[in-house]
């Protein structure tokens, strides 16, 4: 009886040891984790380098009654912007990251001017570009509570962005023509908390974030005087419900809410109130340690904002 | 007690069945699969396109940049199909899409006194879910896995709305401009039925697999519609409709498509397209007037991921390559199939 016993002793530990050793994956392992099954933060070491792809169009907006509109203007407008962007952990707990977007816009509009008393009509038609680095983002990623097998992960980062874009209409000749700015002329600070949980094959998550706009000096109308402005403060609230459709294909449901506060122009404060809803289902390709996403974002219902949707492709490897 | 029996053994093998179906579908790469669905098998395809028009084409196949004119074409089109096999080498297939474009000219500015110029802007709008098209797919009974031929013939049923919204014609005055938009509200159903003809075949070799496809619209009935006119009295619009007749042209669609199979779960193809609506008539004006023949042709590039057997995702992307009379926009499209044994 006694030897029973000493052999059950022994066994359970290395049981147990072997139990706790299977739970381990390997650092290859964990590089090849999907959206669903990774880290809340990269693991130290590891770098994520990714380049992404945004596209939309201007032509539906909500108005002041929540109603989708459609632009009355025959203006034809696109941007397109993509970015590369770097995460690295610092340690088990902290990630930084770095993204460097680039913007390329694109307006173009057409006008037949008849004037009857000349009897003269006049077809102008005028477009109007710009290409060039946007304004840069620096951010920290820390597990305030963190992540296990048993435990919801608590995240609290913060994201500051650089106007480092050209925020100014350039090589201006007249109204129309022009070289867009690409960067937004003003500094931000986003504040996010989020909760995490994964409990596989399903993760799910919640954040509160706020972004706070630093403001500066622009010119806001072509061939005129540079005017002070601050943007919009802006909250936003994002759900997301995530899954596996199979082992290596992940599923992703987001989605935002966004209120704005108010701008200022020059002192003056307006009284425009403006939110939006949205939802972006996501695919994820994991293949190996080499990432796929692609995303459509749609925006379900709104006030004084875009009602276009907008694509996004994002290619990631970790090293 | 005998019924419970009855339940479990009824339940149990149904499950076997279900399973026998799985284990059908877990062995056919997008390359191999049938061309029509197994018997039992129910396909529901649903999916996404964005069509951006930045061209259009004239009658002698010119390329004019929409820029250049001063319009815009944007649209989103959502798609969903049904496919059910009725035996090995008979199946019905309906399809219904939902469209929502908008098409913008270019703006007029009239000054006929320096303070009193006018703006004017036209939308289109076209929104709303097409007819419905209902077809039967005879799969010819070889038994070789090397080559399908499939014969379709079918009807679309005008069942959608085709008659247009009252227009929503605004007059504001801002920036020192009286601004008049014109909005006309069409929808999407084509208001007179049609027959539906087809052929599909697919030759299988190795890892390469090439398809072509052709398919016929006949509209033999001329359809019926109203027009809306606006007047303006004292800044109010005044809206009223009249009837006019007119006869669809006869569309076509010739496809080929070369796919390689790279991985079981990967599916890469490149292909051809081409459709043609011939010659019609309207008497929106009044008068019985020509609708010119159209043409249009694009190269599409995709692939196919099978997420499990169940289960697939397609992406293509359409690229306009020539036409006559037409807009030929580009297209992105995803579009993910569900296949399930409901009735087994």
């Amino acid at each position: 009886m006694k030897k029973i016993i000493v052999l059950i002793a022994i066994i359970l530990p290395v049981s147990m040891v072997n139990a706790q050793v299977q739970e381990e994956l390997t650092p290859l392992e964990i590089k090849q984790t999907t959206v669903v099954t990774q880290p809340a933060t990269l693991k130290k070491g590891f770098l994520r380098a990714g380049a992404a792809l945004s596209f939309s169009a201007l032509d539906k907006f909500f108005d002041d009654d929540t109603e989708k509109r459609l632009f009355p203007d025959n203006i034809w407008a696109k941007s397109l912007s993509y970015q590369f962007a770097f995460q690295y952990g610092v340690s088990d707990r902290l990630q930084a990251s770095l993204a460097i977007p680039f913007r390329n816009e694109f307006i173009s509009q057409s006008l037949l001017l008849e004037v009857p008393l000349t009897n003269t009509s006049t077809i102008s038609s005028w477009e109007i570009k710009g290409n060039g680095i946007s304004d840069i983002e620096l951010g920290l990623i820390y597990q305030l509570v963190p992540e296990n097998i048993l435990r919801r992960a608590v995240l609290v980062s913060a994201f500051l962005t650089l106007p480092t874009g050209e925020k100014n209409p350039t090589d201006v000749v007249d109204e129309q023509n022009y070289t867009l700015p690409t960067g937004s002329g003003e500094g931000s600070l986003n504040l996010d908390m989020t909760l995490r949980k994964v409990n596989y094959p399903f993760s799910y998550e919640g954040s509160v974030g706020y972004n706070i706009k630093f403001g500066g000096t622009k010119v806001l109308n072509v061939g005129e005087e540079p005017v002070s402005f601050r943007s919009a403060n802006l909250l936003t609230l994002r759900g997301a419900y995530n899954f596996h459709l199979n082992e290596w294909l992940a599923f992703q449901n987001d989605v935002f809410y966004f209120s704005f506060g108010e701008d200022e122009v020059d002192g003056q404060t307006g009284d425009t109130k403006r939110w939006a809803l949205q939802y972006a289902p996501r695919l994820s390709f994991q293949i190996k340690r080499f990432r796929i996403n692609q995303a459509v974002t749609f925006v379900l219902k709104g006030r004084n904002s875009s009602a276009d949707p907008g694509y996004t492709m994002v290619l990631q490897y970790v090293f | 007690m005998k019924i419970y029996l009855v339940l479990l053994i009824c339940l149990v093998s149904n499950r076997a069945v279900g399973q026998v179906g799985d284990s059908i579908l877990a062995n056919e790469t997008t390359l191999i699969r049938p061309l029509n669905v197994h018997k039992g098998q129910l396909r529901i395809s649903g999916g996404y396109s964005l069509l951006i028009s930045s061209t259009r084409y004239d009658a002698q196949g010119n390329k004019i940049d929409l820029s250049d004119e001063g319009f815009t074409n944007i649209g989103h089109l959502v798609d969903l199909e049904f496919n059910y096999g009725f035996t090995e080498f008979l199946q019905a297939s309906m399809g219904i899409n939902h469209l929502q474009q908008a098409e913008r000219s270019r703006g007029i500015a009239i000054v006929t006194t320096p303070d009193d110029p006018i703006n004017f802007n036209e939308i289109i709008e076209r929104k709303g879910w097409s007819d419905i098209d209902l077809t039967l797919d005879f799969k010819a009974p070889f038994v070789t896995r090397q080559f399908d031929l499939v014969f379709s013939a079918g009807r679309s049923l005008p069942v959608a709305a085709h008659e247009p919204e009252q227009p929503e014609h605004q007059i504001e005055n801002s920036g020192g401009f009286n601004n008049i938009t014109y909005r006309f509200l069409n929808k999407a159903g084509q208001g007179t039925g049609a027959w539906i003809l087809g052929v599909q075949s697919k030759i299988r070799a190795n890892k390469l697999g090439f398809t072509l496809e052709y398919s016929h619209r006949n509209f033999p009935d001329a359809g019926s519609n109203i027009s809306w006119r606006g007047s303006l009295d004292n800044d109010v619009i005044s809206y009223s409709s009249s009837n006019y007749d007119y006869q669809l042209g006869d569309q076509s669609r010739f496809q080929i498509l070369s796919e390689y199979q790279a991985w079981s779960f990967l599916n890469i193809f490149l292909g051809y397209q081409t459709l043609r609506t011939g010659e019609g008539w309207t008497e929106i004006t009044g008068v019985r007037a020509l609708v010119e023949e159209q043409k249009r042709s694009a190269i599409e590039l995709g692939a196919e991921v099978l997420v499990t057997p169940r289960l697939w995702i397609r992406q293509v992307a359409s690229f306009p390559v020539g036409g006559e009379n037409s807009l030929n926009p580009l297209i992105l499209s995803t579009r993910a199939s569900y296949n399930l044994f409901p009735f087994n």
